[in-house]
């Protein structure tokens, strides 16, 4: 907005309100906005702050906001002591896969749906979005008796394409909004050059998109690896099992103690935090399918 | 067939476009999209297929001796004779539609605090918007852990202020353990209403609210008049999706109360994963599913035609 139109604004505002009214509704919004991201952080930084106190001092003052030093021992406990750190590892291999395979595929489909006007193009559009619609509890069961005849139960690849099939509707239409900002015209002007459909879109259109296919392909990430359901149903051993199911186990095997389970919790979500302060604002414009300006 | 009554028809110039765009055929375009049908296929509409199948059999697992015989709707059957299906039935309503109405109103004050023009306001944004990108099982420690009747943080700080949530504490009261839940959920979904709903206030123009405002009306007359009914496909899509998902996820439930104490917490979905995951019982697992879905696109139908019929 520029200074004029600004003022003009303003102008009309003090006519009919005066401006200390405005002014204070302003802070009263800062203020409202200020709690709403206090409440936002506070659980995940008070969680941080135990898993750094000595768990003596977390029984004997829980809720004591001075801790009597900190201290590494929950962090070292939980990496020596526990299987945590093969779990962090299965949960990275299986989300790795899961974003290969599923951006791949969506990347494919999205550009099809975003350059192609053919017949039957509503119901396959349709078709990725039903798949939100069933609830997962009942594909789960089927989904374990078949990844069972295929001998692939508690496995990597077996919780892979299951995120990826879960995973896939979000990044289609997360995609497809990005080849829709991107003009047709380049891809023509370079077919008109003897590029063919699957060339122009590999040397034109996918170069251009690749914050998008960042954006996506951490969206995609965070949530095969915040997964604990389809974890829960299809692994049984450390070979596969990814940190949720892990997590949960420890905590009823051994009792687990308030300041390991903040440290683990930590651990975990750290690769989350990182991503998401890296890439939030790419994955908020482009979840909205670029209806987010400024 | 009708590319070539296309092509014989259009004149010269949008036939040469034709070419450019599509290039006579769309084979392409089928060969970019059937992996991933494929796959949807295999790992959806198959077990989707099995499911109801499962559903109709004994299927037990760690019961091989039973075998697999067809019984008809005898899962169904027993469903009725289920004491716990009542609960579950109940729960499963509250849970959705308390989650749905307190999310959608926190998500909406959310969204028009930050969709105002202020310095870092992506800052804002990206912090609010946090919880819903957490692992759930991240959410449920952490308010356990703040809830907590000896350690909670939150308990001391209710504590201070007259509310005592001490004893047993929330999620093993069986009055309060369903609401406990409830409250973790809100704090890491509201967030989805938040986006969805900012998407929706930015793409109306900001000139009408000069025009409201020059024309006299106030605050809540501008939101009531001119910005309620601009959201209200972005409302109906988003209450939509999220009671889908609150009715088909199990998972806060789970992580915080596994369903008690009692069956004070049971919902339909954990109520069938735990049919299976806990007893085995596929059959029945699938039925109380094949019920819940029956009941998800009832409900979407139903809500489908009412907006459909308020808009004309």
């Amino acid at each position: 907005m520029s200074s004029t139109t600004a003022l003009i604004v303003t102008g009309r505002k003090h006519a009919r309100r005066p401006a200390g009214y405005r002014r204070s509704i302003g802070v009263l919004g800062d203020i409202a906005l200020g709690a709403l991201m206090v409440v936002a952080l506070f659980p995940i930084l008070w969680f941080t702050y135990t898993s750094f106190r000595h768990e003596s001092d977390i029984i004997s003052n829980p809720t004591s906001f001075i801790p009597a030093g900190f201290t590494m021992e929950n962090f070292v406990a939980t990496w020596n002591d526990t299987g945590f750190p093969k779990l962090l590892w299965n949960s990275l291999i299986t989300s790795g896969l899961t974003v290969i395979v599923s951006l791949t595929f969506a990347t494919f489909a999205a550009y099809a749906l975003s350059r192609a006007k053919f017949r039957g193009r509503g119901v396959v559009q349709i078709t990725y979005l039903a798949v939100r619609i069933v609830p997962g509890t009942l594909l789960m069961f089927p989904l374990y008796m078949l990844i069972q005849q295929a001998g692939i139960l508690d496995t990597h690849v077996a919780l892979a394409i299951t995120y990826t099939t879960f995973t896939l509707p979000a990044a289609v239409w997360f995609m497809k909004g990005f080849f829709d900002a991107i003009p047709p015209d380049l891809e023509n002007a370079a077919r008109v050059d003897g590029c063919t459909r699957l060339g122009a879109m590999f040397r034109i259109v996918l170069p251009l998109v690749r914050p998008g296919l960042a954006a996506s392909g951490i969206l995609i990430a965070i949530e095969a690896w915040n997964d604990i359901l389809f974890a829960l149903l299809l692994t049984s051993s450390d070979a596969s099992r990814t940190w949720p199911v892990g997590l949960r186990l420890l905590i009823g095997e051994f009792q687990l103690p308030w300041g390991q389970l903040a440290a683990a919790t930590v651990l975990s979500i750290l690769p989350v935090v990182i991503a998401f302060a890296i890439a939030g604002r790419a994955m908020i414009s482009g979840l909205t399918a670029g209806g987010l300006k400024d | 067939m009708n590319d070539v009554v296309m092509t014989a028809t259009s004149p010269p110039l949008s036939r040469l476009k034709r070419r450019l765009t599509s290039n006579g055929s769309n084979a392409w375009a089928w060969f970019l999209l059937i992996p991933s049908l494929l796959l949807v296929a295999g790992i959806i509409v198959y077990p989707l297929i099995m499911g109801v199948s499962l559903s109709l059999h004994t299927v037990v697992l760690n019961r091989p001796d039973l075998g697999r015989p067809f019984v008809g709707l005898d899962n169904y059957i027993a469903m009725f004779r289920d004491p716990v299906m009542g609960t579950a039935l109940r729960n499963t309503v509250v849970y959705v539609v308390v989650g749905v109405v307190l999310q959608f109103i926190v998500g909406l004050i959310a969204a028009a605090l930050l969709n105002r023009k202020r310095r870092h306001i992506w800052v804002a944004r990206t912090v609010v918007m946090l919880p819903w990108f957490l692992p759930p099982i991240a959410a449920a420690y952490m308010f356990a852990f703040m809830i907590d009747p000896r350690y909670g943080v939150l308990t001391k700080l209710l504590g201070a202020i007259g509310i005592d949530i001490g004893g047993q504490g929330i999620l093993a009261d069986p009055q309060l353990a369903l609401w406990g839940a409830m409250a973790v959920e809100l704090w890491r979904s509201y967030p989805f209403f938040a986006l969805f709903l900012l998407a929706g206030l930015q793409g109306i123009p900001g000139d009408l609210a000069e025009a409201s405002s020059l024309d006299g009306a106030n605050g809540w007359q501008h939101f009531r008049f001119i910005v309620w009914p601009l959201l209200r496909p972005i409302v109906f899509i988003s209450t939509i999706l999220e009671a889908i998902r609150l009715a088909a996820s199990p998972v806060m439930i789970l992580l915080l109360t596994n369903g008690g104490p009692g069956d004070s917490t049971q919902v339909l979905s954990l109520y069938a994963f735990q049919q299976a995951y806990q007893r085995f019982d596929f059959g029945y697992a699938s039925a109380i599913s094949v019920a819940l879905l029956v009941m998800v696109v009832g409900f979407a139908i139903v809500y489908v035609r009412a907006n459909s019929a308020r808009e004309k």
